[in-house]
């Protein structure tokens, strides 16, 4: 099975005046057909850069892209090379085979144009429709989302509709080329608990009817738990660990995975004081010498200060980025 | 449990609307006949999707906005809508409030010790001397040192903002704080370090908190009383352990099955609400949830929500199915 999505050793480096900040440094990823992918992380982890890098989304400069390998298969089998694509090739490529919903709903959509404009668009520029026919598309997919009345909302603005309409558009607009791969990019962050698990659930149906590979990005594991098959979990630029959901979140080897963990209670215990990381993120300019995790790691030794550790495999398809890496840590 | 120090008697707030200049102004519900206790030394949380009107019961606790029937009692003081000023400012001066985002409530051009001693200042102390020695002392309280007082606010991370916030409400020696989504706008990371230092600070300085937050699994570790809000109703209240092992109200439940929990999932079937919540302008006389409710009955379409009954020794529900499940409705 070909992967839909390969990428090595990715580099996204942003010029801000004088200086470089390293946003994304060496980053492999991997997304099979139909699998679901997920990247986790906190804020300035860089996973949206890497996210929008997939896409070719980054304004050159001032950010800089260099990767081993950054290649893309379409459906008809094709390797697409993403960093030789030209802008107008990859404007082909983004909605066809590529697409990409994103966190805040309401930046997004044009808020001069109709609803149904903006969807018809889609059909009228890939698949040269006639603005009848485009409509007659535009609300059979506003009907695939779960938009009620979508004749009505397709002559609406996007100021009169609710956050949760608006990403169902974003994801009727994203999903209607079934594009090979789905990029979403905290698709959730922005919406309430109770649309959330709606939303959540639209975009796990559309993946499965259109046959997607599902690249999510989230700093939320109970999104993770609910929405991917493997997992990839970033900090400062690097990818810390990578395996399966149940291997991640059951069996965690890096320190800031557990850790991750550990300050998310369970629902169903109560406790009494929440485990905390000290400290914060390091800025993308000021990373730690040695592992980046180092100044926040409780199992921090000399060796994690002077040298930063490979990323090691342990298994089939687990990687882990930490000198130590086993369980038997944590009994520590 | 001590004793009630804050206690609202169907307090409620409208807001009026105008279409156009002309014609009547249509009435939009934000908070209906809230009632709720929250005794000495507690954590009350108060729990709701974003427009059901938590944040404005705090604001109209806080006189922020005008309370249009009903009052509020507070340390032997009632407030309602005929209270002057000169008697709420009286009021106000034992509550303070942090707010959601730190990025917008602190003003950029102070330094972190005039932001923090800004409080006192507003009382009346204006020897610089003072206010510079009160801040330091509650600079370290929060876990910020010394060397930050003469720093910027930009210099700061999320989480000490937020950090300085706090000190900010805590400066005067009120007893009593809204907090007001203190950790949605932090890092995960960094929300167990807000919270386990509103929970060091309420041991060290006896203070109570109202805890607004969408989040329900914060709720559930830090709060003892907590009440749930749709659209201006409070559905249910009582002690959080009750509410969390039997929700009364179909809301409170689809709400607990939208947790997405990161452990092993217990094996339930998830509750998705179809739909949104309706516009609060112009309620109509019946359970405000009974269009989304997955249990709703003819009865609940046509009758006034009834009042709060008791389900349990400290925990009260509204609904028409409580009592009445077996007789009026059969078993679903």
């Amino acid at each position: 099975m070909a992967d839909v999505l390969n990428i090595k050793n990715l580099k996204v480096i942003f010029r801000t005046g004088e200086t470089f900040v390293r946003a994304v440094e060496g980053v492999d990823i991997r997304i099979g057909e139909g699998e679901r992918v997920a990247i986790v992380g906190e804020s300035g982890c860089g996973k949206s850069v890497t996210s929008l890098a997939c896409m070719r989304l980054l304004t050159t400069p001032p950010a800089y892209i260099a990767a081993d390998e950054f290649t893309f298969t379409s459906s008809d089998g094709t390797v697409h090379n993403l960093l030789e694509k030209s802008e107008s090739e990859m404007l082909a490529l983004r909605a066809e085979e590529m697409a990409m919903i994103f966190q805040d709903p309401s930046t997004f959509l044009n808020p001069v144009m109709t609803i149904g404009e903006q969807l018809d668009e889609v059909f009228v520029y890939h698949l040269h429709m006639k603005p009848k026919e485009a409509r007659r598309h535009s609300i059979e997919m506003m009907k695939k989302v779960g938009i009620p009345d979508p004749e009505m909302r397709a002559e609406q603005y996007p100021h009169e509709l609710s956050g949760g309409l608006k990403q169902r558009i974003l994801i009727a607009m994203a999903t209607s080329l079934s594009p090979r791969l789905l990029i979403a990019d905290e698709p959730t962050t922005a919406l309430d608990v109770t649309i959330q698990a709606q939303i959540l659930a639209l975009i796990s149906e559309r993946c499965e009817k259109e046959k997607m590979s599902l690249l999510m990005i989230t700093h939320d594991l109970g999104v993770v738990r609910e929405m991917a098959d493997r997992v990839y979990v970033m900090y400062c630029g690097k990818i810390v660990e990578e395996g399966t959901v149940d291997e991640i979140l059951d069996h965690p080897l890096h320190p800031y995975t557990k850790a991750l963990i550990d300050t998310v209670p369970g629902v169903e215990e109560k406790v009494e004081r929440f485990v905390q990381i000290p400290h914060n993120v390091p800025h993308p300019s000021n990373k730690p010498q040695g592992c980046y995790f180092s100044n926040r790691c409780a199992y921090c030794t000399e060796l994690c200060k002077k040298k930063q550790p490979p990323l090691v495999s342990k298994e089939s398809g687990r990687y882990v980025r930490c000198y130590y890496g086993t369980e038997e840590l944590w009994e520590k | 449990m001590g004793e009630i120090i804050l206690k609202t008697n169907n307090l409620t707030v409208d807001f009026k609307v105008k279409k156009n200049i002309f014609g009547k102004p249509d009435r939009l519900s934000a908070v209906q006949n809230a009632n709720i206790e929250i005794r000495k030394g507690e954590i009350y949380g108060l729990v709701g999707e974003s427009g059901c009107g938590k944040t404005t019961l705090a604001n109209a606790i806080l006189s922020f906005v005008p309370i249009t029937s009903g009052s509020f009692e507070f340390f032997g003081h009632t407030i309602d809508s005929k209270t002057k000023p000169s008697e709420w400012k009286e009021v106000r001066k034992h509550m303070q409030t942090v707010f959601q985002d730190p990025y917008s409530s602190l003003n950029t051009r102070f330094t972190v010790w005039q932001l923090i001693s800004e409080p006192l200042y507003i009382a009346g102390e204006r020897d610089e001397r003072v206010l510079r020695e009160r801040a330091a002392a509650f600079v370290e309280k929060v876990g910020l040192s010394l060397q930050d007082l003469d720093r910027y606010v930009f210099e700061f991370s999320g989480g000490q903002r937020q950090r300085i916030a706090i000190a900010r409400a805590l400066i005067t020696g009120s007893e009593f704080i809204i907090c007001d989504e203190p950790t949605s706008a932090l890092d995960v990371s960094v929300h167990s370090q807000i919270c386990n230092l509103l929970l060091d600070l309420r041991e060290e300085m006896g203070l109570t908190y109202l805890f607004i937050s969408h989040n329900l699994s914060l709720i559930k570790h830090i709060t003892e009383h907590m009440s749930v809000m749709y659209l201006g109703e409070i559905m249910e209240s009582g002690a959080t352990e009750d509410i969390f092992q039997n929700p009364a109200c179909p809301y409170t439940e689809a709400l607990m099955s939208a947790i997405l929990d990161i452990r092993p999932k217990s094996g339930k079937e998830r509750i998705i609400l179809s739909g949104e919540a309706r516009s609060p302008i112009n309620p109509p006389d019946i359970c405000r949830f009974a269009g989304r409710c997955p249990k709703a009955c003819q009865i609940c379409k046509e009758q006034p929500l009834p009042s709060p009954t008791f389900v349990g020794n400290d925990h009260m529900a509204r609904c028409h199915r409580i009592g009445n499940e077996d007789k009026k409705y059969g078993k679903q």
